[in-house]
């Protein structure tokens, strides 16, 4: 058996691992070889030197003195504050979403409010400048009708008004054009309104009726209606 | 024949009375504040006897504060303003009395929305017409007074050439329900007289058989005010020469009638114009007008002959304070993740962890 087996025993016999019937083969191998003798007694130096420290170790005056002063030296685990709380927090699961979400509703409530604020602002923009435009029907004629031109003494008069001058006049009643009363406008605007308005459906403003028959009341002293032919 | 002025016969209604009656321009201003208060400024412009009359066709008590200027050397101008607490004081005070001036009932909803706050102010001046025995709707459809009004009031147009005429047609409906509106109250007051006449030889079932007949023949002359020859009318129809006494023995109706007419024409020759003025934007009206945050209406007045007309504003005020703070918490929760975010990389990567 080679030496290398009987050296691992002798660790094996430290820890007293070693069979009754090892021990012996082990006792024998030792008287015969030296090397294994020599191995032998370096362990047990070993362990001798071992012993000895272990039981040289440092004797304290006041252990507990020491451990307070040490405990004493080592700092405090420091304590959370609130922003820290505030930041862990944030990470968690349901504060992340909960600010997700509301972030997420206070914009969208925002643009929605205000572009259903646009939305309305724009309709009421068309529906006022609907109501605003002058509906001119084109081709339609428009005619003045009084019974009372019937008695005036010259119904030419009626055409010496300036912006009349123009437009026939037949036995009661002339008439006017949708295009020639359009171009009246201008001239008419330049009058002031006098009456409210009859004629608002008939294709002009309030303003240029009004003008209209606050003229001819004035100057031809009528009573007319108007009216559309071959309607 | 031309029918379209008939269209326009209320506007004919006021031209009439203009020449009977002196008018009165009257301009009313709704300030409507943020804090629901409503401050109401009533600027009444007439020549002195009006202005210092107890005639004024609104309510205004005296509670309100007045001043009278004189703007130039013809007119006077009546200044009248009150502060209202809500509506409802507000209702209060301009809910008008019958027949003697006009009533106006309001209504403010204000709706917190966060971020704005809406405003509605609806102001519906009401039917002032005394004379209620026949419906309107009886001779005109709804539909077709809601078109018109919404083409007078609200400057609609006629869509089509159909509109137009189908609204010549309704107006001489109107004219139709107008007279037998007004006659109906004078056929009761004289079927009243008839009642207490008790005369067998004019029995009120028999009066009552020919009122169709009486309003036909009258018709005329009874718009025309020309009530000498309505009661000749009358007994000529009735072949009775007791139609006076049967007048006489009921004067006081028929003297409340000629007040009610009298209160229609007072009504009607004067020119209106109503201003309401919003805290903040306009989103919605329908008034013809805007300026600012001004909506106004004018010749609405006409229409409440026979209806309520409702004029209304929505408008809505921006809560800076609402945005700024929702502003803030909004940055704060995305600087605080980031931070949070920054802060765990930061110690990830330290030794010590």
């Amino acid at each position: 058996m080679s030496c290398e087996r009987y050296q691992r025993m002798l660790h094996l016999h430290r820890s007293g691992e070693l069979t009754e019937r090892e021990e012996a083969e082990l006792r024998r191998h030792l008287h015969i070889c030296e090397r294994c003798s020599v191995e032998r007694e370096r362990i047990e130096r070993a362990d001798l030197s071992i012993r000895r420290l272990r039981e040289t170790g440092p004797t304290l005056r006041d252990p507990d003195r020491l451990t307070r002063s040490i405990l004493e030296h080592i700092p405090a685990p420091r304590r959370k504050g609130f922003v820290d709380r505030l930041l862990d927090a944030m990470l968690t699961p349901a504060v992340r979403h909960a600010s997700a979400a509301f972030v997420l509703a206070a914009v969208g409530s925002f643009l929605f409010q205000y572009y259903s604020t646009l939305d309305d602002l724009a309709n009421l923009e068309q529906k006022l400048a609907r109501g605003s435009q002058t509906q001119f029907v084109p081709g339609v004629i428009y005619s003045i009708n009084s019974n009372t031109l019937r008695n005036l003494p010259d119904r030419r008069e009626l055409q010496s008004l300036p912006f009349l001058k123009e437009y026939p006049v037949s036995d009661d009643s002339f008439s006017i054009t949708q295009r020639r009363l359009r171009s009246l406008v201008p001239f008419l605007d330049l009058l002031s309104p006098a009456t409210p308005s009859l004629l608002h459906a008939a294709g002009l403003n309030k303003k240029q009726i009004d003008a209209v028959v606050g003229f001819l009341q004035k100057n031809a002293t009528l009573s007319f209606t108007f009216s559309k032919e071959g309607v | 024949m031309c029918k379209r002025s008939h269209l326009f016969l209320l506007a004919t209604f006021v031209l009439g009375a203009l020449s009977v009656q002196g008018c009165l321009d009257i301009e009313t201003t709704t300030h409507v504040n943020t804090d629901g208060t409503i401050l109401r400024t009533v600027v009444i412009k007439g020549d002195s006897s009006e202005i210092y009359g107890d005639r004024l066709p609104l309510p205004l008590d005296s509670t309100w504060k007045r001043e009278i200027e004189k703007p130039d050397s013809k007119s006077f101008a009546l200044t009248a303003t009150k502060l209202f607490e809500g509506p409802d004081e507000m209702n209060k005070s301009l809910k008008g009395t019958e027949g003697k001036t006009l009533g106006v009932r309001v209504e403010l909803g204000r709706h917190f929305q966060w971020f704005f706050t809406t405003f509605r102010y609806s102001e519906t001046w009401l039917n002032f017409n005394p004379f209620r025995a026949i419906p309107i709707t009886d001779f005109i459809s709804q539909a077709e007074i809601d078109y018109w009004v919404r083409h007078e009031i609200n400057k609609e147009p006629f869509s089509t050439k159909g509109d137009s005429l189908a609204m010549e047609d309704a107006s001489n409906r109107f004219e139709k329900w107008d007279d037998a509106n007004m006659f109906a109250d004078y056929f009761d007051a004289f079927l009243e007289g008839v009642r207490r006449l008790n005369d067998p030889s004019l029995t009120a079932e028999y009066v009552a058989g020919l009122k169709d007949k009486l309003f036909e023949q009258s018709e005329k002359y009874f718009r025309m005010k020309n009530m000498d020859t309505v009661t000749i009318i009358l007994g000529r129809v009735l072949k009775s020469r007791n139609v006076k006494k049967a007048i006489a023995l009921n004067m006081e109706a028929f003297q409340r009638l000629n007040e009610k007419r009298a209160f229609l024409e007072e009504i009607t020759a004067n020119t209106y114009l109503n201003n309401v003025v919003m805290p903040g934007l306009i989103t919605g009206t329908n008034a013809p007008t805007l300026e600012a945050n001004k909506a106004s209406w004018k010749d609405y007045v006409k229409f409440a002959y026979f209806e309520d007309v409702d004029m209304w504003v929505e408008s809505r005020v921006i809560n800076w304070w609402a945005i700024i703070v929702t502003g803030v918490v909004v940055v704060a929760l995305v600087v605080l993740f980031l931070v949070a975010i920054l802060r765990r990389r930061r110690f990830a990567a330290s030794p010590a962890s």
